[in-house]
């Protein structure tokens, strides 16, 4: 393969500069290798920053990353077809870079009618799009989570107007048309996990439509095992900090432990935006920490850059997410420093991390479940070693862009 | 000394509010008011509740605090269980509210609302506190999308935010309709001269005032979008009301479906406050999808047939469809199969089409006259294997019908306008497609319908607000009271 003579835009839904979120970062991974091997790519990211005067783009770091101004009028359907920014300025813009490839890492934010733009204005360009949750699916925020907190297997107009009231069956029938009609023009799918693949195949895309290719880890340096002082077994968490990634069903496991087996853990939580969830969360949470001050110790936002050295004081990283997830960043990272893994045995994270191999799966939501897997890790401190050792490196950046080249062509 | 003894076994204050209570249960309360939940932010609280006054309409409610006039901005809707509990029916005399007051959490226990010359201290008054406006949404019910836009208007946000078609603004009462409203209040559904108490007293007065709002004069603006189509094959004719998003839907489907390339598309829209936006959004939807259409907009709110009507004032077919805009296909290249069954038949009035659920469950299969069994004389329109499966439901590729929804109907232009289109005297719609069908069997036309042309068409769910004493149900017997005096003969003939 090669992208000789190819020019591929990048499109996310924002700049990691600005948002740190795991498709933005994918996007931009991606472009930064095609740009290091020399191909002609371009970075288009959503902004809701200020633009000057009237204008629809801005640019960042160097002329080839391009910020979109814009947002969508329409949240149900994503749709962005009131103000101009899609059908004249981005029109211009796509005429003016005249991609062959346009590789979308999300429509949410921008405006799904992007694509249709794309496919009226350039009818040769190869449109690509990765899809990182189940957001043309299910209106709740594409998490496939009822309202309720239940883990929902299939969506239908009937159960989604269950969930939400407001709307009629028939909405999110139209709803599910009106996505599928656009997703009509795109030439290829790509998807970062088996689960997530099934999930839309069972939506009704096309099996062979949809292409399985993880998201590439950039080169880090391998850091040493820096063993504890306390010879404490220890556990942490990354990623953001929200009601569905599960921090309470670890700090309840946590707490039910007999404080003999608390003494012997330490357990590090390291995550953005807790203060920008509900007051409610923040307060059972708090609460819950207070009485956990021996063994759990919060500790903020992170940098991607700090993961190496935090992976590397870490014994076991845990992914309580009580919803299916895709293809978690912080399980790829993890594996990059060798670290196995504690992840509920659903949905992304089941596939990536194996139970009894690099890892262990507890029953989602279960706080006694996930107790009972940490008390057997502090009893058998061995099977850290021996589940570290069963770890393959996950894929480069490298690999990942040769895999995508193939589909370019 | 009795006195001091009975002070102190029994304070005052409980003597007092023992008196009241007395009081109350006393005098006939015929003034409600309920409180369910409460939100309070940044110095505003929204209230949700209901009041009711059994005896009479409700006159305006108001809101002090602390014995100063205080603001208050409601939004009402309608609580059709609220009305059955108490056995009332005007919707003048019941509704939910949204109540937005410039006051802070701290200062609600001072604050008393009133209405009917009743005040209610909402001290006393036990309702739920809730951390987020959103929890308020659900218990709107139909006219939550509504809600969320008068609460914008109070830089209140709703985070689910909705689609753009939900958040149509507080729409202000219709005067026509509130008159209508008023006759119908005073029609007993359960007397025993009920149908001739519609036909002789409230069927005139509601025709007159419905006479007087049509012949207003409509000076509707033409805006096309795309160049227009050059001898069409088709034209379609869909109304809009409200909802201007199926617009945005239907033109998705179509414009990726090449039998749509040389048909004329007229949207009229039949809701005129709408029009800057609809506008600003058929531009976009041309821009995006790039079929060519028009759109109608009328200077007034004309009804389903009035609305129809304009629309085909402007088609340039031989062939006309009129659609609804909650219809979408089932696939793409429908629209040949259909219009060649239609050449196909001599002697044809109308040919309709099937139509489904979201669920593909029959909601259109033909239609028919029925007897309705608590008022036998009047007709209703009858959808046999509504609900049903499509697959257990025997369709031939063509059949004759009584009758076929005016959701879908293909017929000839020249047609429709010899028989002067859909009649508007059915009063806020029903009837006008029996009734257009009745025209063309008058004129020894058939109906038909198309089993193999299927379409989606994305009905709301009901809601049952269809008990005997709402006035729109007594309106839509008071239309069907007026089918028959038009075509009693007919009917029966057709019904047979």
């Amino acid at each position: 393969m090669s992208l000789a003579n190819k020019r591929v835009l990048v499109v996310a839904h924002g700049h990691p500069d600005l948002n740190k979120g795991g498709a933005e970062m994918a996007a931009y991974n991606m472009f930064n290798e095609f740009r290091r091997q020399d191909v002609d790519a371009f970075f288009l990211a959503r902004t809701d920053q200020k633009p000057h005067g009237g204008a629809a783009f801005s640019s960042r770091n160097s002329d080839r990353e391009i910020l979109f101004h814009t947002t969508m009028d329409d949240w149900f359907l994503f749709s962005n077809i009131k103000t101009r920014h899609m059908w004249q300025e981005f029109r211009d813009l796509l005429m003016l870079i005249k991609p062959d490839v346009v590789h979308l890492h999300h429509y949410f934010l921008l405006g799904i009618e992007m694509m249709q733009e794309i496919r009226t204005s350039l009818p040769k360009c190869k449109i690509v799009l990765t899809l990182h949750e189940y957001l043309g699916i299910c209106h709740q925020k594409g998490l496939m989570v009822k309202p309720s907190g239940k883990l929902c297997y299939k969506a239908s107009p009937r159960d989604c107007h269950g969930c939400f009231p407001d709307k009629q069956p028939g909405d999110f029938f139209l709803r599910e048309q009106y996505i599928k009609r656009i997703f009509s023009v795109v030439d290829q799918f790509v998807s970062p996990s088996a689960f997530l693949k099934q999930r839309y195949v069972d939506w009704g895309l096309d099996f062979n439509r949809i292409e399985v290719i993880e998201n590439g880890q950039l080169p880090t340096d391998k850091l040493k095992r820096d063993d504890s002082p306390l010879s404490k077994v220890r556990l942490a968490f990354f990623g953001q900090i929200n009601p569905y990634k599960g921090i309470d069903v670890l700090l309840h496991a946590v707490k039910s432990l007999p404080k003999k087996v608390q003494y012997q853990l330490s357990v590090e939580i390291h995550g953005a935006n807790f203060e920008l969830q509900s007051g409610q969360y923040q307060k059972s949470t708090h609460k819950l920490l207070d009485q956990l001050t021996h063994v759990v110790k919060m500790c903020g936002a992170y940098e991607a850059r700090e993961m190496p050295k935090l992976l590397s004081r870490v014994d076991w990283v845990v992914v309580p997410s009580k919803w299916w997830e895709n293809s978690p960043m912080v399980i790829q990272e993890a594996f990059t420093q060798k670290v196995p893994l504690i992840v509920s045995d659903i949905g992304g994270m089941a596939e990536k991390v194996l139970d009894g191999i690099n890892g262990i799966h507890f029953g989602a939501g279960n706080a006694m479940d996930l107790a009972r897997v940490i008390e057997s890790v502090v009893a058998n401190r061995a099977l850290q070693n021996e589940y570290s050792a069963n770890i393959r490196p996950p894929m480069s950046i490298e690999e990942c862009i040769n895999q995508h080249a193939d589909l370019y062509l | 000394m009795l006195n001091e003894l009975l002070n102190n076994l029994m304070p005052k204050k409980t003597l007092k509010s023992l008196a009241r209570r007395l009081l109350n249960s006393l005098s006939n309360r015929y003034e409600l008011l309920n409180i369910d939940f409460r939100y309070s932010a940044l110095g505003k609280t929204v209230l949700l509740g209901w009041c009711a006054n059994l005896s009479e309409s409700i006159d305006e409610v108001t809101a002090i605090n602390a014995g100063k006039d205080l603001k208050l901005d409601l939004f009402e809707f309608s609580r059709a269980d609220v009305a059955a509990k108490y056995g009332i029916s005007s919707l003048n005399q019941c509704f939910g509210f949204l109540a937005v007051l410039e006051c802070s959490d701290a200062q609600l226990q001072k604050v008393v609302l009133s209405h009917s010359g009743r005040s209610f201290s909402l001290a006393q008054l036990r309702f739920t506190r809730v951390d987020s406006v959103d929890a308020l949404i659900p218990h709107i019910g139909a006219e939550s999308g509504d809600a969320v836009a008068f609460l914008k208007t109070h830089n209140i946000d709703v985070s689910d935010m909705p689609s753009s078609a939900a958040a149509a603004r507080k729409r202000p009462k219709d005067q026509d309709v509130v008159k209508i409203q008023n006759v119908m209040g005073g029609v007993n559904p359960h007397s025993a001269d009920f149908q001739s108490d519609l036909l002789n007293d409230a069927m005139p007065s509601i025709h007159r005032i419905w006479k007087s709002r049509l012949a207003k004069g409509n000076n509707p603006a033409i805006k096309q979008f795309g160049s227009p189509i050059s001898n069409p094959k088709l034209s379609v004719v869909v109304p809009l009301y409200g909802r201007y998003d199926f617009m945005q839907h239907q033109l998705a489907q179509f414009s990726a479906d090449l039998q749509f390339a040389d048909v004329e598309l007229i949207y009229v829209l039949d809701d005129p406050p709408l029009a800057h936006e609809v506008s600003v959004t058929a531009h976009g939807l041309f821009e995006t999808f790039k079929l060519p259409f028009k759109v109608v907009l009328s200077e007034r709110n004309l009804g389903f047939a009035g609305a129809n009507n304009l629309g085909v004032e402007h088609a340039n077919s031989e062939r006309l469809l009129l659609l609804n805009s909650d219809i979408v296909p089932c696939r793409s290249g429908w629209l040949e199969n259909y219009l060649a069954q239609f050449d196909s038949l001599d002697n044809c009035g109308i040919l309709g089409a099937t139509l489904l659920y979201e669920d593909n469950t029959v909601q259109h299969a033909g239609m028919e006259f029925r007897q309705d069994s608590s008022y036998p004389g009047i007709w209703m329109n009858h959808h046999p294997y509504k609900g049903v499966p499509l697959s257990l439901v025997p369709l031939d590729d063509l059949f004759e019908s009584p009758l076929t929804t005016g959701a879908c109907m293909l017929m000839h232009t020249e047609l429709y306008r010899e028989l002067g289109g859909f009649e508007p005297m059915y009063v806020l719609g029903d009837f006008e497609d029996s009734d257009l069908c009745l025209k063309c069997h008058n004129k020894g036309l058939k109906i038909y319908v198309s089993g193999q042309t299927q379409l989606y068409h994305l009905e709301r769910l009901s809601q049952d607000l269809v008990d005997a004493g709402d006035w729109k149900f007594k309106l839509t017997l008071m239309n069907g009271v007026f089918q028959v005096s038009r075509w009693q003969k007919l009917i029966e003939e057709v019904a047979k």
